[in-house]
């Protein structure tokens, strides 16, 4: 039971960094991811805020190290079914390219991630249906081709499915304030004749030099920040017309753009759900993890017994605190391991 | 202008305790203004309602135009982030100034006050007694031309109101008698 492996379900920035450190220390780490490759999220990103340090280059050290270190499996395509605790340790069952398999695990890190909010769910923003109207995730996708084509005036939409009890969302998404800023300066530093208008609400950009990004972004790059909430974007004359209300002179405006792009949330996975419940912890109003209380647990990370979790499978984080929190659980399992041990003898 | 601020919003207070709202949810996004059908003729939009109401500025209110000039069509209703029941809020707050006893010079309350009477008692508006009733009560009557073109062209009914059936004017006294006490519930 002793030297049996631990695993590691979702290959994204967290669950590669929970890997990796776990198996620093000379522990059988099994990492399964349901995508093809790994690095979740993030191999799709471009430049990451606040340093712009590419995000496909970030996963890239991580896939190697991870290649180089013979104590990793690596599991692709395969998705954990069923995670159940048997006497003290964990029995998973996943399909491995058509093949179900059964293993049992000592320790496992939940790092399942986080969903794209689907931009179709505001219908006055017309996402879908309006060409010129896209998400902040195509954006990051198709990064190079948006870049290239002339835009006249560009508007950011902020908090798209965040801050939305009528969605059933009331949860900031943390991130959105700081990569909507991010695309303004990409857009602005690609084409400076460009007119880019961001509406938000408040902006949250409590990162370390975050505010001195979104400060620099408003004063170096002049891109402009309204506060108001879009009401409509009306298609026009082949642009997009936007309406909204400056709520800090309290008058209607209006204002045509070529690009519009919304700032989507980001929202539970489903993967989260069945996989936490199965091992007996519980999820939040949102769908997220609900953490264990402060002052009850011993790992800021753990979940139940021997079940850790990480990333945006807890609440929504930028790629540095997912890894943060992928070092944390594997803190956490290794510990966890070595007191079981001492508990057996 | 200075708004004067003393203690808490009395107003607010009142306006809750009629409808099923909570003013203190509003983020003062502007949402509600930016899709609003009939800003163009409000002085102030949903958005600075709802601040007016949080700075217990009755009077201002009560008196304003832009209570009136919504229509209900629930647009901020449907986007507002905070699932705030503004089209309540507005009735709310034209009930209340009905009430008011500073308003009744108010040309939107008079106006309202005669149609909500005609469409009791005729089932719906009857444009050519409306302006005479207007007029008796101070509002000057539109231009000649107009009025001459107006019924010319029969765009005003000139023959009398049909009086409206039994059902109808019962289900009228039910809705005095029962409704209109709490909105949004």
């Amino acid at each position: 039971m002793l030297n049996e492996g631990v695993l590691v379900v979702g290959g994204g920035v967290a669950g590669m960094q929970a890997a990796i450190d776990i198996a620093a220390s000379g522990k059988e780490v099994v990492l399964i991811d349901k995508d093809k490759n790994l690095g979740g999220h993030v191999k799709e990103y471009g430049a990451l805020f606040p340093d712009l340090t590419e995000g496909a280059s970030l996963v890239e050290q991580k896939v190697r190290i991870i290649k180089n270190n013979p104590k990793i499996k690596v599991l692709v395509g395969t998705e954990v079914n069923k995670l159940q605790q048997v006497e003290g340790a964990l029995k998973a069952s996943f399909i491995n390219t058509g093949n179900p398999q059964e293993q049992i695990f000592s320790a496992a890190v939940i790092s399942t991630g986080f969903d794209n909010f689907d931009g179709k769910k505001y219908g006055e923003y017309g996402y879908g249906r309006f060409p010129g109207v896209i998400t902040g995730i195509d954006f990051e996708h198709q990064e190079e081709a948006i870049l290239k084509r002339p835009v006249k005036t560009a508007v950011f939409i902020k908090c798209v499915g965040s801050r939305d009890r009528s969605k059933g969302m009331p949860y900031c998404s943390k991130i959105c304030c700081m990569y909507t800023a991010k695309q303004a300066l990409e857009l602005k530093k690609a084409q400076p004749n460009a007119q880019v208008y961001v509406f938000y609400m408040d902006i949250r950009s409590n990162f370390k030099n975050g505010e001195e990004f979104v400060r620099g972004v408003m004063e170096n790059q002049h891109v402009k920040y309204i506060r108001g909430r879009v009401g409509k974007v009306i298609p026009t004359n082949g642009r997009l017309l936007i309406r909204a209300e400056d709520t800090l002179m309290g008058v209607p405006i209006e204002l045509e753009a070529d690009l519009v792009v919304l700032a989507t949330a980001m929202v539970p996975s489903q993967a989260t759900q069945s996989l936490v419940t199965q091992v007996g912890g519980k999820l939040d109003n949102n769908g997220f993890i609900l953490p264990i209380p402060m002052a009850e647990s011993e790992n800021p990370m753990s979940l139940t017994k021997g079940v850790f979790y990480a990333g945006a499978c807890g609440f929504p984080c930028d790629v540095k605190d997912a890894m943060n929190q992928g070092s944390a659980a594997a803190a956490g399992v290794l510990s966890y391991l070595q007191s079981n041990r001492g508990a057996a003898k | 202008m200075t708004m004067v601020i003393t203690g808490n919003s009395t107003l607010q207070a009142e306006v809750e305790g009629i409808c099923d709202v909570n003013i203190d949810a509003c983020i003062q996004c502007g949402t509600c203004t930016g899709g609003c059908s009939g800003i163009e003729l409000m002085e102030y939009g949903p958005r600075q309602i709802i601040q007016l109401i949080k700075l217990n500025q009755r009077q201002l209110l009560l008196d304003s135009k832009a209570i009136w000039m919504c229509v209900s069509c629930h647009i901020c209703e449907d986007r507002c982030p905070s699932k705030i029941k503004i089209t309540s809020l507005m009735d709310t707050l034209r009930e209340m100034a009905c009430k008011e006893p500073t308003t009744k010079t108010n040309e939107q309350i008079k106006f309202h006050k005669l149609y909500v009477k005609q469409v009791k008692a005729f089932g719906r508006s009857h444009e050519s007694i409306l302006t005479m009733a207007l007029t008796f009560k101070g509002t000057p009557l539109p231009p000649l031309k107009l009025m001459k073109d107006l019924i010319t062209r029969m765009r005003v009914d000139m023959t009398p109101p049909h009086r409206p059936n039994k059902s109808y004017r019962l289900s009228i006294r039910r809705v005095e008698e029962k409704g209109g006490k709490r909105h949004g519930k």
